[in-house]
């Protein structure tokens, strides 16, 4: 019985290692292949697909999120005389740890997933392996364009998402809060300073790579058939936040020294 | 062309292939047959390194690819050209993107030259201006054409075939059989064949190597396979009930 | 309507890289065309105040502060750019204020209204002192330590075994105020920490305002004793002065947390509050005319005896009880057959005679001024051999006197003095 549960423990921890080593083998590879020049036409395809459909739903998330801590932080700290603050506050929420992971989440729910099911089912249905016949090296053909497009569009998109976090805590700050609009700017101004929003766009391409890598990942190594692309994806999907969270601790702990 | 020598398979502790020892001479055209799940695509992944043997080594053109990387096998995989089972067209790209996409990556051809051999490819297996149809829009016999087409247009030394007549018509069967003659006497190609279709088998093939139990139990002309004592082959030839029901029918013939 | 994907791509990345090219303009505090005007206000202490802080004309965000440099001796000078088209009349006050109670500082200009004149750009103006706690903690600090280090340096002049038992006393009694002081200033630097919750910094408060009034309440007792004593008159009114600050800040801050607490308890602690507040602060007020008519005046002199080339030092203690007596008490040739002065005369300081002991002999003295500087002493002592002594001072300085002195001028053994002497 106990033996049964340590052994399982062990199963998993064992799993787990093997993952990750596989993972750090395809992040080699994929690297290795980035100093060949990448096929730009797919990875435009991969940005316009991957980065520029996720827009609206980006901008959406973090237009409500930004509206959600303005209504929050605004009440507690009018209570405090410190209204001046909330906007540079809302700013570096936004810039340093919102933004960036909620765009990560969104991100990895959406174009996560669409990459883990898109190779995934090339997976079962061989395409991958017709690819190899075919003298194709999948990492190149597959995983350096999605990296690439993730890496740089996550970012870009967390751009968006600091400005339109930021209209959103304006709006409720002088609609619904009372702040003037001057104190709402200038406080900005007064509190967040370029590299909050540098150090965000770095988490951003962190964010970007982990979900590309996972992605593909999880993709290339499907289960058979379409159950298998159903596990596959939500693993990723999973997989990717839970690795944003807890990367993002760590990237703020480097770069927020 | 192609060498086995003591190749062994097994997937998690499960042996498929057991000892196999097989040779395909340049321009010759090898049969393989055997029951289903006996193992014959796993043959032909091994020969193209999709899979690792667990045991022997696989030469290709006098390499042995067993343990070459996958940028090293590419250079070979350059000379070889397989038709999946399940044809494996890429689904995102119309036919005849799929068809030129060897072209595309391999050759420096013009995109005019490019077109000029898919519409050939495509005349040849019978689907002749279906370039823009998507893969989805097509039956299983159509896309296992496809696959076809797409499979000789880099013009491969070496080819493998799996089950490339399975659900087609007897017509196109036809067709496609004398296509793989033509490509061995006009090209000199080494194809590997895997097949359930007897008649088709016996008309394509210079040699014929049957698999069972994951051994090859039998391997020869079509002359003497057709002689073959085997029961076993025997029972499979002629589509039989039992091994000894071959047996009890050869002693009826004496 | 077709958009080819390099489009969707580009115009995305265009976007997003205008975005960004004007987040990071806007934060490194870029600003396009007019860029206003620059004033500098100098401060003895700025309080935490921070380059990017805002500046305000009666209430309203005019400018910011773009530098604060600590200057070799005026203090700090504090760099503002007024918005363009503000214009702040001349004479305003410049204060260093803070939003809330965890706010940020900003500089605070309070208008004039007779003036018919605006500062010009680059103008240099002063900035107003607010005690803040942390220096007013600082300073009760030094003069408790003062207090201290004088009665000491009283003890150590005025060897006598009598005085000092009588000091005794009043040293008791100024540790006591000490030590109320300290809990004082204790609870008041843990306010500071512990701002956050206002219930505790209200409770903290009427402890202090408590405390406070015990500290002056004892001073009064002191204040008893010293009448006829008279010595510690001087750390005794730093005391009370320090009493009376304290309070008023303790009142200040009960009245900015009045407006802001609605909880009946609290309310009713605050009030109280400022009811100690301002009792302390009262009687430390009381207290402090009736002991600024007290004026004590410690000198010291270092003379050298030209007949004798030996050195000589005296001490002495002067207290005005009233604008016209006063008594003097005092040591000379300290540590060489030390000899004691005591006199009590009347005068001002024009013309003043005193009568007593003299070199540890009865005698009577006058004393002259004439001139603006210099001023003459003649004293008459013992009338079993008498002896004639003449002085001289000349000011050299505030508190700083060259001495001439002429002991024995009708005996043979006349001894002749040169020195300096320093009043404290
Ligand atoms: N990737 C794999 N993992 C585990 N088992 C496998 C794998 N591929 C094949 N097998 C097993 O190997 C055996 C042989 O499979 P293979 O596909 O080679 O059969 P086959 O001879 O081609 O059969 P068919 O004629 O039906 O196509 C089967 O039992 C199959 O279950
Ligand atoms: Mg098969």
């Amino acid at each position: 019985m106990l033996l049964a549960i340590v052994e399982s423990i062990g199963r998993q921890v064992i799993l787990w290692m093997e993952n990750s080593g596989r993972i750090i083998i395809l992040v080699g590879n994929t690297l290795f292949h980035l100093r060949e020049k990448p096929r730009m036409n797919h990875v435009l395809h991969q940005m316009a697909h991957l980065g520029v459909d996720s827009l609206p739903i980006v901008l959406l998330t973090i237009l409500f999120t930004g509206m959600v801590i303005t209504l929050q932080t605004a009440t507690e700290f009018i209570k405090y005389g410190a209204q001046s603050s909330v906007g540079g506050v809302v700013a570096i929420a936004m810039a340093r740890e919102l933004a960036p992971v909620l765009t990560g989440v969104v991100v990895a729910g959406r174009v996560g997933a669409a990459i883990t099911a898109e190779i995934g089912s090339m997976k079962v249905t061989e395409q991958i392996d017709a690819l190899r016949v075919m003298a194709i090296n999948p990492i190149k053909y597959l995983v350096v364009p999605r990296l690439l497009a993730c890496v740089i569009m996550v970012p870009i998109l967390v751009i968006f998402a600091d400005v339109i976090g930021t209209v959103g805590g304006y709006l409720v700050a002088t609609l619904y809060a009372g702040i003037s609009s001057f104190t709402y700017i200038h406080s900005i101004t007064l509190f967040t300073v370029v590299n909050d929003i540098i150090g965000g766009l770095v988490k951003a391409m962190f964010f970007g790579g982990i979900i590309a890598i996972i992605g593909c990942y999880k993709g290339l190594t499907t289960g058979e058939g379409a159950e298998g692309v159903g596990r596959a994806t939500t693993a990723s999907v999973v997989s990717s936040i839970i690795l944003i969270f807890i990367s993002n601790y760590f990237l703020s702990l480097v770069l927020y020294r | 062309m192609i060498k086995l020598e003591n190749i062994s398979m097994s997937f998690h502790g499960k042996h498929i292939l057991q000892g196999i020892d097989l040779e395909v001479k340049k321009g010759e055209t090898l049969v393989v047959i055997g029951p289903s799940g006996s193992g014959k695509s796993t043959l032909l992944r091994l020969m193209v390194g999709l899979l690792k043997p667990t045991q022997g080594e696989v030469w290709i053109k006098g390499q042995e690819i067993s343990h070459l990387s996958e940028d090293n096998l590419n250079k070979v995989r350059i000379g070889m050209g397989m038709v999946f089972q399940y044809s494996a067209l890429f689904d995102s790209m119309t036919v005849g993107d799929n068809v030129a996409f060897g072209l595309r990556e391999h050759t420096a051809m013009t995109e005019a030259e490019i077109q000029k051999i898919v519409a050939r490819n495509l005349r040849m297996v019978g689907l002749a201006g279906q370039q823009d149809v998507m893969p989805n829009e097509l039956s299983g016999g159509m896309k296992k054409r496809v696959s076809l087409a797409r499979a000789i247009a880099i013009r491969p030394e070496i080819m493998l075939y799996d089950e490339p007549t399975a659900g087609l018509d007897p017509i196109m069967s036809g067709t496609i059989d004398r296509l793989i003659m033509n490509a061995k006497r006009v090209l000199c190609v080494t194809s590997v064949v895997v097949t359930h279709h007897m008649s088709s088998a016996f008309k394509i093939a210079d040699r014929v190597a049957m698999i069972h139990g994951g051994r090859i139990i039998e391997v020869g002309t079509v002359e003497q396979i057709r002689q073959s004592e085997n029961p076993v082959v025997q029972q499979f030839i002629l589509g039989l009930k039992s091994p000894s029901a071959y047996v009890r029918r050869r002693s009826e013939m004496r | 309507m077709n958009i080819s994907t390099e489009a969707k791509v580009g115009s995305m990345s265009l976007i997003a890289c205008m975005l960004l090219i004007y987040i990071m303009i806007h934060l490194s505090g870029f600003t396009f065309g007019d860029k206003g005007y620059p004033v500098q206000a100098v401060f003895r202490q700025v309080n935490g105040l921070k380059e990017g802080n805002i500046v305000r004309y009666a209430g309203v965000d005019v400018g910011r502060i773009i530098e604060v440099r600590v200057l070799p001796q005026e203090g700090v000078q504090v760099t503002m750019v007024m918005d363009p088209g503000v214009k702040i009349p001349e004479g305003s006050k410049f204060l260093i204020g803070a939003d809330g109670l965890m706010g940020e500082k900003y500089i605070n200009i309070i208008p004039t209204d007779n003036s018919s004149s605006y500062l010009l750009p680059n103008a240099k103006v002063k900035g107003e002192e607010i005690q803040g706690l942390d220096e007013l903690i600082a300073s009760s600090d030094r003069v408790l330590a003062e207090v201290h280090d004088l009665v000491k340096s009283l003890n150590e002049i005025v060897g006598d075994d009598k005085v000092k038992a009588a000091m005794k006393n009043t040293i008791l009694n100024a540790q006591e105020i000490t030590d109320n002081m300290n809990i004082m200033m204790g609870n008041l630097a843990r306010m500071t920490q512990e701002n956050g919750d206002i219930n505790v910094t209200v409770k903290n408060l009427s402890a202090m305002s408590r405390s406070l009034r015990e500290a002056s309440a004892r001073a009064e007792v002191m204040m008893q004793a010293v009448d006829n004593d008279g010595k510690t008159a001087r750390d005794l009114q730093e005391t009370l002065v320090n009493i009376k600050n304290t309070s008023i800040r303790v009142e200040k801050m009960a009245a900015a947390l009045e407006g802001v607490v609605t909880d009946p308890e609290t309310a009713q602690n605050i009030k109280d509050t400022l009811k100690n507040a301002r009792m302390a602060s009262e009687r430390a007020n009381k207290m402090l005319t009736k002991v600024s008519s007290i004026d004590t005046k410690v000198g010291f002199e270092t003379l050298y005896n030209q007949d004798t080339g030996k050195y000589s030092s005296n001490a002495d203690l002067k207290i005005n009880t009233s604008p016209t007596d006063f008594a003097i008490i005092g040591v000379s040739h300290i540590g060489d057959g030390s000899k004691g002065n005591f006199q009590v005369g009347k005068g001002n300081e024009e013309f003043a005679g005193r009568a007593g002991v003299i070199e540890s002999k009865v005698g009577v003295g006058v004393d002259t001024k004439i001139g603006k500087q210099m001023s003459l002493s003649l004293d008459v002592y013992d009338p079993q051999d008498v002896r004639v002594k003449l002085r001289s001072l000349y000011q050299v300085a505030p508190d700083t006197f060259i001495v001439g002195q002429s002991d024995g001028i009708n005996k043979q053994d006349e001894q002749t003095y040169f020195g300096v002497r320093r009043n404290f």
